[in-house]
């Protein structure tokens, strides 16, 4: 009866009702970032020969504001090529040239040269064209990518310039500025992927050119208005091949965040395609401070990015720099969002030394396995492999020079490397085990010494099957004394290196997984365990993220067993965590076993 | 077809659909998957966990936030004065935190310092500033607000902008953005269900 009162109530309203044929759209058009707006135009790659030709010849160049400063007093500087903080002209390099006549019509195609030579056969008449280069590329032996204004219009940006067929002329070097139109950024932006591309050339033995990304950009907009937020925003959003680069904030460009000229920050951003497109990604994306213990997944992502910006714009000599600026010269402020070494942290006695546990000073690990929790230290370690210069953390050589190849190679390699499809939960813990399986004769242990690294997944997703043949895990709860900062309760801020343990388990079926702990030394004081079961996303606390979860307290008589079920748990990738609940007292040491339908789950090697 | 038999058939269509409608709420957790099994009384701790509508990388951000607030009413025409109050916040404690107000032409100070610094911050107990302006023409302006601080080799920062006629009606547009966003999301999420 329910039912049918609901068909009624359901059907009723359908009468003389319209379907909605639309999405929402704000004021300026805008409706998504996932949205798939009209086609890109057609990519001008057919070149046509005049019998009766004129040759166009001249070069497009695009200005670049500079960040000057250190770490104390900075900001970005000038659109003038002159002065105190002066801007410099580049080339702009293999980007399209598309050549229109007054119709509209195309009549050439080509695209600019390595220095950014312009070269084109016009048929000669005394009629004008207008020359487009355009704010892409489409050449797959140096660049795929495209800068767009929005997902909703996909527009390109072009710099223009309209010549008489009458003769052969060189026009000149054509200028997109860096104040205006701010055609500059544009052209900086797809210049900053063309750097990253001839990077990985230099590096990677056969490497032509990565897939085609789209990088969405407009003068004055924030990106992160997608999200409803305020703060300045560039991001990547994986899966859609799409980077969101910052342009300002409603409007502003000279007194607002901006990261079109923010080279750390473009770059930064395509490694996260990178990584996305060639090799793989289980980062759960949201914010990140370098300043903390963070979920390893997004500690190896981000530290990733700081690393590759620091890889192209900086050679193995020099000391690497992220540097993210505010305004600019030409408004009444500059700043910069961070400016940061990451060669050498701050030291004392020779090693990493925070001013506090949480100083963004160097984000530096105490404990042996804190390194695979924060960004900057993999960011060191892998900038380690490949620099030349030893920080002074080494009292001997890192012996480690100019091993991008071999870290690239156990990135993008599918077997037993980071691709691999039996990996899952990815942090830099599976780095250094695919590192290890396939460059052996490479030795990172004074790399990953200095930086607190564990060279295996011990400490965060180690990879179980239901064998029955291991020993019990232990746990001791953390506080405190011990060197946890900012827990209050909360699974957003459970230290996850000291109160929490994770397990990496593939289910061939559903089934009901258990943990069962006791009280280690009887001390009637034991720790509560909590038991949650995630998916693949494993976005941590977040619910819909769980299989499920079991929260139950211990018993007070301290030979007992205490229990945590999980039932119906189905198939498929799992991420075990178990972890001390720190909202009422610590407790002391569980000694603890995790089971998959009674059978006891043990750690298995995920190499070999 | 008669005009009977086109009733008769759109009626099965609505019934079809409403049969569908009811189906696939009865089968919702293909829709939103709860977990397998919940046990409730610490679920307290699930707080403060951001849930994004798309998964996406952020940049890197030191711990400090500012945000600007109009105290009282916006400033319409020339000569109105008006109250922009400053928030500094950090995630940490600090110390020797420097600020700075950018003012554009056409406003100016009546009362308050346009930069400045503090000898520290507690995490999570922000520091309001207040800064007395004039408007000279009664033009929309844009304000803008920077705190930074240095820890040893590293220097961080976070800016804000407020546009003194306008703000409402921007802050009212990136709410539509996120609804919009939202709805999309929402479609897609349920698009693939269907595959």
């Amino acid at each position: 009866m329910t039912r049918l009162l609901a068909l009624i109530i359901f059907l009723f309203p359908l009468v003389g009702c319209k379907i909605k044929d639309s999405v929402a759209t704000s004021p300026d058009g805008r409706i998504s970032p996932t949205f798939q707006g009209p086609s890109e135009l057609s990519y001008c790659s057919q070149v046509t020969s005049y019998s009766n030709a004129i040759t166009v010849t001249g070069l497009a160049y695009f200005i670049r504001r500079n960040p000057w400063g250190d770490s104390v007093t900075g900001g970005l500087g000038s659109a003038s090529t002159s002065g105190t903080h002066p801007a410099t002209a580049h080339p702009i390099r293999r980007a399209e040239i598309r050549v229109t006549n007054s119709s509209g019509q195309v009549v050439q195609c080509g695209e600019t040269g390595a220095n950014g030579e312009i070269n084109l056969s016009l048929p000669r008449g005394n009629v004008s064209y207008v020359i487009s280069v355009n704010s892409r590329s489409n050449n797959s032996s140096y660049l795929r990518a495209s800068v767009l204004n929005m997902p909703e219009r996909n527009q390109v940006y072009s710099l223009q310039a309209t010549v008489s067929a009458s003769a052969s002329i060189d026009i000149g070097t054509i200028t997109a500025s860096a104040d205006g139109s701010v055609l500059g950024g544009a052209f900086n932006i797809l210049d900053q992927f063309f750097e990253a591309n001839s990077y990985l050339r230099s590096q990677v033995a056969n490497f032509t050119s990565a897939p085609k990304v789209v990088a969405y950009w407009e003068p004055g907009y924030n990106p992160n208005a997608y999200f409803g937020g305020s703060s300045g925003l560039s991001f990547y959003l994986p899966g859609y091949s799409r980077l969101f680069i910052l342009g300002g904030q409603d409007g502003d460009l000279n007194n607002s965040d901006t990261d079109h000229f923010d080279n750390s920050v473009v770059l930064h951003e395509y490694g996260h395609f990178l990584e996305d497109a060639l090799f793989a990604s289980d980062s759960p994306g949201g914010s990140h401070n370098g300043n903390r213990i963070i979920d390893p997944r997004l500690a190896w992502s981000e530290g990733w990015g700081n690393f590759f910006q620091a890889a192209v714009l900086y050679g193995a000599n020099s000391t690497p720099y992220y540097i993210d600026t505010i305004g600019n010269d030409d408004g009444s402020l500059t700043e910069q969002i961070f400016h940061t070494n990451l060669e050498t942290p701050p030291m004392s006695g020779g090693d990493c030394y925070p001013t506090s546990q949480n100083s963004i000073n160097g984000d530096c690990p105490r404990v042996l396995g804190e390194g695979n929790f924060r960004e900057f230290s993999v960011t060191r370690m892998l900038w380690d492999m490949i620099d030349s210069v030893n920080d002074s953390r080494f009292s001997s050589s890192e012996n480690l020079d100019g091993k991008f190849n071999e870290l690239w190679g156990t990135l993008v390699n599918t077997s037993n490397g980071f691709k691999d499809s039996k990996f899952a939960f990815r942090s830099v813990g599976h780095f250094h085990l695919a590192h290890a399986f396939n460059y052996s004769s490479t030795d990172m242990t004074g790399v990953r010494g200095v930086e607190r690294h564990r060279g295996n997944t011990t400490d965060y997703a180690e990879y179980v099957t239901a064998t029955d043949s291991c020993s019990d895990f232990s746990m001791t709860p953390a506080g405190s004394s011990d060197g946890v900062v900012g827990d209050t309760g909360t699974l957003a801020t459970s230290d996850l290196l000291r109160n929490n343990d994770f397990y990496h388990f593939v289910s061939t079926g559903s089934g009901t997984i258990t943990l069962e702990y006791e009280d280690a030394n009887s001390s009637g004081t034991i720790a509560d365990l909590d038991l949650y079961i995630y998916n693949e996303s494993a976005r941590l606390g977040v619910v819909s993220d769980m299989r499920g979860y079991s929260q139950d307290e211990p018993g007070a008589n301290p030979s007992q067993t205490n229990v945590e079920t999980v039932t119906s748990v189905p198939a498929g990738k799992h991420l075990i965590n178990v972890n001390v609940y720190t909202g009422g007292s610590l407790g002391g040491t569980a000694n603890y076993r995790l089971k998959f339908n009674g059978v006891k789950l043990c750690p298995t090697t995920l190499v070999q | 077809m008669s005009n009977n038999s086109r009733a008769i058939v759109l009626f099965i269509f609505m019934l079809a659909i409403g049969i569908a409608t009811i189906t696939a709420d009865n089968n919702s957790d293909s829709f939103h998957r709860h977990p397998a099994q919940i046990k409730t009384g610490k679920n307290w701790i699930f707080k403060e966990m951001p849930n994004s509508l798309h998964r996406h990388t952020q940049k890197l951000r030191g711990p400090l936030e500012v945000q600007i607030t109009l105290l009282g009413s916006k400033p319409e025409k020339p000569g109105d004065t008006f109250v922009l109050q400053g928030t500094i916040s950090s995630d940490e404690s600090l110390g020797n935190i420097d600020y700075k107000w950018g003012l554009p032409e056409g406003v100016e100070v009546v009362n308050g310092s346009v930069n400045g610094s503090l000898l520290s911050i507690t995490g999570g107990q922000p520091v309001r500033l207040e800064l007395t302006l004039k408007t000279l023409t009664g033009d929309n302006h844009r304000v803008h607000f920077v705190a930074g601080a240095t820890q040893g080799q590293t220097r961080f920062a976070d800016a804000t902008q407020y546009n003194t006629l306008i703000q409402n009606l921007l802050d009212e547009s990136k709410k539509e953005l996120l609804k919009s966003t939202q709805e999309h999301y929402q479609e897609k999420t349920r698009f693939k269900v269907f595959h």
